[in-house]
């Protein structure tokens, strides 16, 4: 590859740099290797109070943009690298809670920025579902900005194994993205927004990281969906086996920069959804897809589900007109604390939460009427989450199921209760340590349980969850 | 007769989504049915009527789903059948007379024989009605069919207690139908268990069940015998924990059996080597290139589909012996040391989907006979059992409440709910409360309203469905696992608002009624609430 290559990171990540003697160092060996290399890199990264130096930044090392999204908010740029050395190191501090909208701001923030510095930038190089939005935003960039980055080339690099919840349609025209883009051939995944098909359809190349060589392809692996697009899009995306191989990242930028740019997919899509906007949804959709489940029920319903000890799903409906705020709050059943989970809701939504092994749950509704006092309006049947270890309970009792088919045949339910308690039992001490001599001596395998089961979930939580708030209800 | 060291529970899960296209002469999914019929149930079936007349002992477990046994029953699925063996029959015909080779026309005569021996099987031994088969493997001993939730809808994900009611009691009645008696036990499809759920299978008269390892080892209390002793619930019904080792040793990507190198390819297929216009008369009407099950390659090692080597089908049988061996070994030396720190003889429990044996791998049911004859001949540490047996032998256990768990990645609900699928919840817990209101407000519906009711029924059951969430997360028929998924809705949603309003469409009920003819004898009250309370049976 050419020396003095432009490469901008958006690196949502700013765990890759810490401070050290007051200065900003990089835990990840693939910056300064790349540097060695002679490619100039600048990297944007999100802001970070323990990469500030002790002293106070010089006014010229801060920007301030104002991004208009449906809202305008403020991104305030730092500069935490000296003068003009390789790298550049940004940070951007963006004043948004909602993780997705902080994506998109982030991101476009990225691109104010490379084009206000007038620098040529051969690649855009973003990271992680946070990152997805990136090539779409470019390429749906117009005018002068859009001119200037006309030879821009770009890649996005993700874990396989990322976990995006997709997004009602209505994400699109909040973010200022052509609406038109609601269409299976651009970011509609399942009725919903997928920006990370859209960090793959958009993108010039697609890093996915930790793909196995040999996978068993009839074991049940692969869990997020995207498998379909993956397999469409198989020519532009390189398998990584880790986000620390430079060679990757060598060839990647010699892979897009010896490439001719790709016609843009934009336009193409646009141009096929107002062809088709008198055929919604079009009758081979339709066919294959099946038709359109309702948009909502009108009703006011709350569904709780348990996906793991960790982590459960709540959707709600709502037709209420009483009230002038609704929100929604996680009840811990067995401490009695109430969490708010958030508030200013629409009348149908869901949400992801986190959650603690082995307690009972439940989500509630609350409407907040003009003074501000919460009712309670819906409740969802308590859930128990599931132990993610060996239960501390040694009281091992032994029946006899033999009196349990005797209860089967004559009936009475309170009989065999009192015949089976005063018969049948037999308590006993848990044996010293059996399950961990199981594992130990025999090699069972269930040592690998263990592991795995008391492991925190690998799912990242971007655009999962809202913020927790405790509350007094 | 003499007490072994320790048993080995085999179970074959046997599920297939309900696919059933009477609308189009040909379509593509009904394929799932009739590779599984021609690769995996039929062959091992006949290695199992080949064994009992030969006097080879063995029991083993066999669950088998509603749906499965519904188009393993269905005329025009049959038909569709035999058109498929013999489809195939003619295209290694035209293998064997090509100039392919002579290694290619070896194999071709191999695979037509094969064939030709299924058909025979299917249609002539068993008049195209396999559950026959089962029914006499289960009445000679060797067998014991269990059931599984009616359409493999996986419970804990459902809306409460009456919609997983509905599922097990139109499993239990599919059952009786098809195999003339009750089944004792149940497989939960995926495993998925929830408290609860034991006092719904108790009230229905199911005694035991399986949960994978963490449903036993994490529950309250610890299991004193690991996974190697079942334990009992509450409220009677008994639960057998899966074997992490013996699963691993065959579903493990890495060290599992079936990667073997001198195992058969099974993504090199004719389908797709052979020229198109050699292969098009064989493939579906959209003329698209996919496998044809007809394979020549092997494993060979970690390389590209096209420098896959030829397959040796008497090395692969080789090492399947040699499988087989090292798996016995395996579980000898487990129950040895197991034995002196359990009560009864240890049980390792070693479940799996049947599609493993023979489908992806294609030298399972080979295996599977190697496995059952070494069991019998060669030692008499370890002896083959089945649930029921284990149970009515050794009736003393521990009290336990099992922790909620399935199988499958990380081993709770992450395959069947992300944020991929989560979007079907939304819409299936409305169906089924929906499916509770009408038939709480037409109790006594009888004629019309009554078929309509049992329809309705009918089409929330195959919406529940695990296998389309499943399909969509996995991204491997995507399309067809969401259409699938959103027509029942939309069908349930029409006859729903036509019994709310009075103003039944008797042909659109016909048209249901014929298209999707599961579960004949179901009753719609099956979702209304029991009305008699179970009480625990066993107190902590």
């Amino acid at each position: 590859m050419k020396k003095n290559r432009n490469i901008f990171w958006v690196h949502p990540n700013p765990d890759i740099f810490y401070r050290k003697q007051g200065e900003i160092l990089c835990s990840s060996p693939v910056i300064p290797r790349l540097t060695a290399k002679g490619i100039k890199l600048t990297v944007l990264t999100y802001f970070d109070p323990a990469l500030l130096p002790k002293t106070k930044l010089a006014p010229s090392r801060r920007l301030n943009y104002q991004i208009k999204l449906a809202d305008t908010f403020n991104v305030d740029m730092m500069k935490i690298s000296k003068g003009s050395v390789n790298p550049e190191i940004y940070m951007a501090k963006v004043e948004t809670s909602d993780p997705t909208v902080n994506s998109a701001v982030f991101v476009k923030a990225a691109l104010e920025f490379a084009y206000q510095r007038k620098k040529n930038v051969d690649i855009f190089h973003s990271f992680g579902p946070e990152g997805a939005l990136l090539p779409l935003l470019l390429r749906s960039t117009d005018g002068e900005t859009g001119k200037f980055f006309h030879n821009t080339r770009t890649i996005w690099t993700t874990h396989v194994d990322f976990h995006e919840r997709p997004f009602p349609p209505d994400i699109l025209s909040y973010l200022g993205i052509p609406k038109e883009l609601f269409h299976p051939d651009g970011l509609e995944f399942y009725g919903r927004v997928s920006f990370v098909k859209g960090g793959i359809l958009f993108s010039d190349l697609t890093g996915l990281i930790g793909v196995a060589k040999t996978r068993a392809k009839h074991m049940r692996t692969s869990v997020n969906g995207f498998h379909g697009i993956i397999e469409a899009n198989r020519n532009k995306i390189k398998t990584w086996q880790s986000e620390r191989s430079v060679q990757a990242h060598l060839d990647a930028y010699d892979q897009v920069l010896s490439s001719p740019i790709s016609e843009p997919l934009l336009p193409k899509i646009i141009e096929k959804t107002k062809q088709q906007v008198h055929y919604v949804p079009q009758p081979n959709y339709q066919e294959l897809w099946g038709p359109l489940p309702p948009q909502n029920y009108n009703q006011n319903r709350i569904g709780f589900l348990i996906q793991s000890p960790q982590k459960a799903y709540s959707f709600w409906e709502w037709i209420y007109k009483d009230f002038s705020d609704y929100g929604i709050v996680l009840e811990d059943c067995q401490s009695g604390n109430h969490w708010l989970l958030s508030r200013g809701l629409s009348p149908k939504g869901e949400f992801w939460v986190d959650v603690e092994p082995n307690r009972q749950y439940a989500v509630e509704f609350f409407g907040w009427d003009s003074q501000g006092r919460a009712h309670l309006l819906m409740r969802s049947q308590v859930m128990k989450t599931p132990r993610n270890g060996v239960s501390d309970n040694n009281n091992i009792i032994f029946v006899d199921t033999r009196l349990k088919k005797r209860f089967r045949m004559s009936g009475p339910l309170n009989l065999l209760e009192q015949e089976v308690y005063l018969g049948a039992s037999e308590r006993r001490v848990r044996i010293k340590t059996p399950l961990s001599l199981l594992q130990q001596e025999v090699g069972l395998g269930a040592s690998g349980l263990f592991k795995g089961a008391s492991e925190q979930w690998g799912v990242s939580s971007h655009g999962l969850m809202f913020k927790k708030k405790k509350v007094l209800i | 007769m003499t007490e072994p060291t320790g048993y080995l529970n085999i179970i074959l899960h046997s599920h297939l989504p309900f696919v059933r296209h009477p609308e189009y002469p040909d379509f593509l999914e009904e394929d799932w049915f009739y590779e599984g019929m021609v690769e995996t149930y039929a062959p091992i079936l006949m290695r199992l009527e080949k064994l009992r007349w030969e006097n080879v002992p063995f029991r083993l477990t066999i669950s088998v789903s509603a749906p499965l046994a519904s188009m393993m029953k269905d005329g025009l699925i049959r038909s569709r059948l035999a058109d498929y063996i013999n489809k195939r029959i003619d295209l290694l015909e035209k293998e064997i007379n090509s100039n392919h080779g002579k290694y290619v026309q070896n194999m071709a005569i191999r695979y037509f024989n094969e064939l030709v021996s299924v058909r025979e099987f299917i249609f002539n031994r068993h008049g195209g009605d396999i559950l026959n088969s089962l029914k006499t493997l289960e009445k000679s001993g060797h067998i014991e069919i269990i059931t599984c939730t009616a359409t493999h809808g996986l419970l804990p994900l459902s809306a409460g207690d009456s919609p997983r009611r509905a599922q097990i009691l139109n499993a239990i009645r599919s059952h009786e139908q098809n195999f003339g008696k009750k089944p004792r036990g149940i497989w939960l499809a995926e495993c998925g268990y929830e408290e609860g759920i034991d006092k719904i299978l108790a009230e229905l008269g199911i005694e035991y069940f399986y949960v994978d390892t963490h449903g036993l080892i994490f529950g309250d209390p610890p299991p004193v015998y690991g996974v190697y002793a079942p334990i009992v619930t509450e409220y009677g019904v008994s639960v057998f924990g899966r074997d992490p080792d013996s699963t691993k040793q065959v579903w493990s990507q890495r060290e599992g059996y079936p990667g073997d190198y001198e195992y058969r390819e099974f993504y090199r297929d004719l389908g797709y080597d052979a020229d198109y216009d050699y292969i098009k008369p064989y493939l579906h009407s959209d003329g698209v290139k996919r496998g044809v099950g007809i394979k020549y390659h092997r494993i060979t090692g970690e390389v590209e589909l096209h420098e896959k080597q030829f397959y040796a089908m008497e090395r692969a049988t080789e090492k399947a012996a040699i499988h087989a061996g090292n798996f016995l070994f395996n579980r000898q030396a487990q129950v040895r040391w197991l034995r002196d720190k359990t009560k009864d003889p240890p049980i390792i429990v070693a479940p799996y989907d049947s599609e493993l044996y023979g489908h992806w791998w294609y030298e399972g049911p080979q295996f599977l006979e190697f496995l059952i004859r070494k069991t019998a001949f060669d030692q008499n540490e370890v002896k083959l059992i089945t649930g029921s047996e284990y149970l009515d032998r050794y009736p003393i256990r521990q009290l336990q409440k099992p922790n909620p768990s399935t199988w499958g990645a990380e081993g709770y609900h992450l395959v069947w709910l992300n944020g991929s699928n989560c979007w079907i919840y939304e819409h299936q817990h409305w169906a089924e409360k929906k499916m509770e209101q009408l038939a709480g407000m037409f109790p006594n519906a009888e004629g019309n309203l009554r078929r309509a009711l049992n329809q309705l029924l009918r089409e929330l059951l195959l919406l529940q469905a695990s296998d389309w969430a499943f399909i969509i997360s996995t991204g491997t028929d995507v399309a067809y696992a969401t259409r699938r998924f959103r027509e029942h809705l939309d069908w349930f949603r029409k006859l729903a608002d036509q019994i709310e309003w009075n103003r039944i469409d008797l042909g659109f009920l016909s048209f249901l009624e014929n298209r999707n003819n599961i579960f004949p004898d179901t009753q719609f009250s099956d979702i209304m609430a029991s009305q008699a309370e179970m009480e625990p049976v066993f107190s902590f």
